[in-house]
């Protein structure tokens, strides 16, 4: 079952002067299968937003959250469930680290939630596989001496370690160099597959969500501006250029050809298909002047 | 859960007022004398004008008296708890009322009305300097009430540098100590349940970060501010210049003189 918000709306310091609204009547489903792309410029809300799915901030009013069918208004007592059921990654989760060693700093989610010290081991070494390091490498040192992509990729593992139905990663790859984003990307999908589960996430290089997301919500001003599969969605470039999000540069190029060739297809963000797109498109051309 | 709000820091609230644009080095000389005047004054009389002052001053702020009244809020046990004790306590003067243990004497109502006012006056003048300066106007006139203290070797300009980079730093570490809550909090840290060990044990993965962060800026700090050649015991000018005023010489005269005649008559 999804992640089903309505009309959610949330005003940070309400009251008080320098109140903000931050999110203004959202309504969106997170699917329980799949990689979801939210993008949209700085402050828009896509933060605050995702804090909403595993109840770090919960809704004021009836209805507006659902997870798996439970109104997040009416739950009392213990959120751990809903902690365990939405693996939520923060922004820059690297400064959340704090154990001696990596071991400890795997099994310090799921100790939180109660689960036997015997399982323990096994969901430590599977959540490490699945962000690609090796266990028998890493386990003992300390995560300080991590390189920051390392880092990462243990804080994103000290999530999974918990085993998430939906995992939120806000934006995930910020701060990292063009190699080490690539492989994040990459292995996000990875284990998306692997774990048949939903992925949210966040971002705001649209490039990033077009190459790994199905589906995206923009965001812009506190409020969901465009939805639609990804690129349906990014072939608007004259819509997001409003929403001031950085059209990927194929997707320039491939509109901008479009214009004078409506056979044109803006599908593709990667250097290969862009490249086949305008192949096609010269060879479309060079009959023409041929006849 | 939000951290931020329980804590207030850095309390200014700009309103514009006549008070807000008083030279700070005014306000604190003033609040100094302020507090000397509350102890010597040992009458209704001598309250109710102070109280009369004081009231006059919080309008002239144009911030509403909620703001003054929460100041109050960390010190309503020791209000309430120095109030009783007097009332109860004194034995002298003439007897009010006398029933099984309690006897209540003239000079003990008195004195519990005195000592309500004087914490109530203590609180709302010292809120009157911080609700109308910046936390920088504040440490710059530090510095320039401690001054002389500079010719018996105290470091004054380094103290007061100190102050208002702690000062600066300290909404960066409430907003990361938040971050940090709510980070914790998604790994299943329950920070609201749990005995008081397991509460304390709950702080180390705040408190870890929080330091290895603090250190790590102190240090790109320390490089920022010697690129730009700061040197422990140098002399330094400062951006903002405090200059007194027409306006802050007649004020700091006339509540001067307010003040210490009240003082000194009652
Ligand atoms: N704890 C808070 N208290 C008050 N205001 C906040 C808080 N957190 C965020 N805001 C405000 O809410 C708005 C949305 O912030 P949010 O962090 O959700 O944006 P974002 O889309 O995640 O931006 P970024 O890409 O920079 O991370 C911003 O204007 C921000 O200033
Ligand atoms: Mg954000």
């Amino acid at each position: 079952m999804p992640i089903q918000i309505n009309h959610l709306s949330f005003t940070y310091d309400k009251g008080l002067v320098y109140e903000k609204e931050a999110l203004k009547d959202i309504t969106m489903t997170i699917p329980d299968q799949g990689i979801i792309g939210i993008i949209g410029h700085s402050g828009s809300g896509k933060s605050t937003l995702i804090q909403h799915f595993n109840g770090l901030i919960l809704p004021q009013k009836k209805n507006t959250i659902l997870v798996d069918g439970t109104d997040l208004y009416k739950v009392e007592g213990s959120l751990s469930w809903l902690r365990k059921k939405v693996g939520l990654v923060f922004q820059y989760p690297e400064n959340q680290l704090f154990e001696e060693t990596i071991e400890k700093e795997l099994a310090f989610g799921p100790k939180n939630l109660g689960i036997p010290e015997k399982d323990i081991p096994s969901l430590i070494r599977h959540s490490l596989e699945l962000v690609g390091l090796k266990a028998e490498e890493y386990l003992d040192r300390s995560p300080f001496t991590l390189s920051g992509g390392e880092k990462r990729k243990i804080a994103i593992a000290d999530i999974l370690a918990m085993n998430p139905t939906y995992l939120v990663l806000d934006e995930p790859t910020a701060g990292l160099d063009p190699v080490a984003r690539k492989e994040l990307l990459l292995n996000i999908v990875q284990i998306q597959k692997q774990q048949n589960m939903t992925v949210v996430i966040v971002s705001h290089d649209m490039e990033e969500i077009a190459s790994v997301s199905e589906y995206v919500y923009v965001m812009s001003e506190s409020e969901i501006k465009v939805q639609g599969p990804t690129l349906d969605v990014f072939s608007q470039c004259n819509t997001l250029r409003e929403l001031q999000l950085d059209v990927p540069e194929p997707i320039q190029i491939l509109s901008t050809l479009q214009k004078v060739d409506p056979e044109v297809c803006i599908r593709h963000v990667d250097v290969q298909g862009t490249t086949q797109e305008i192949l096609s498109f010269l060879e479309r051309k060079r009959g023409d002047h041929g006849v | 859960m939000e951290f931020k709000k329980s804590i207030s820091i850095g309390q200014y609230i700009p309103t514009n007022s006549i008070v807000h644009k008083l030279d700070p080095r005014f306000k604190m000389m003033f609040l100094l004398t302020f507090i000397i005047s509350v102890f010597f004054i040992h009458t209704v009389q001598g309250y109710l004008l102070l109280l009369a002052y004081m009231l006059l001053s919080v309008v002239a702020t144009k911030i509403s008296i909620q703001h003054f009244l929460r100041a109050l809020k960390p010190i309503i046990f020791l209000l309430i708890f120095t109030t009783v004790l007097q009332l109860f306590f004194t034995k002298t003067g003439p007897v009010l009322v006398d029933w099984w243990v309690f006897k209540i004497t003239l000079d003990g109502v008195y004195q519990s009305v005195f000592i309500f006012l004087r914490l109530i006056l203590l609180v709302f003048a010292s809120s009157l300097l911080t609700l109308t300066s910046t936390p920088m106007e504040l440490t710059a006139s530090l510095e320039y009430v401690l001054h002389p203290f500079k010719y018996v070797g105290l470091p004054v300009s380094e103290i007061s540098m100190m102050i208002t980079i702690a000062l600066r730093f300290v909404p960066t570490i409430m907003e990361e100590t938040d971050r940090l809550m709510k980070a914790q909090t998604a790994r299943g840290v329950d920070f609201e349940k749990g005995n008081l060990m397991k509460r304390i044990a709950n702080l180390i993965p705040i408190i870890v970060p929080l330091f290895i962060s603090a250190l790590r800026r102190a240090d790109e700090l320390a490089i920022a501010m010697e690129a730009r050649s700061f040197q422990v015991g140098k002399p330094r000018t400062h951006l903002h210049v405090l200059v007194f005023q027409r306006k802050d010489y007649v004020f700091l005269f006339l509540s001067l003189f307010y003040v210490i005649t009240i003082s000194y008559f009652f």
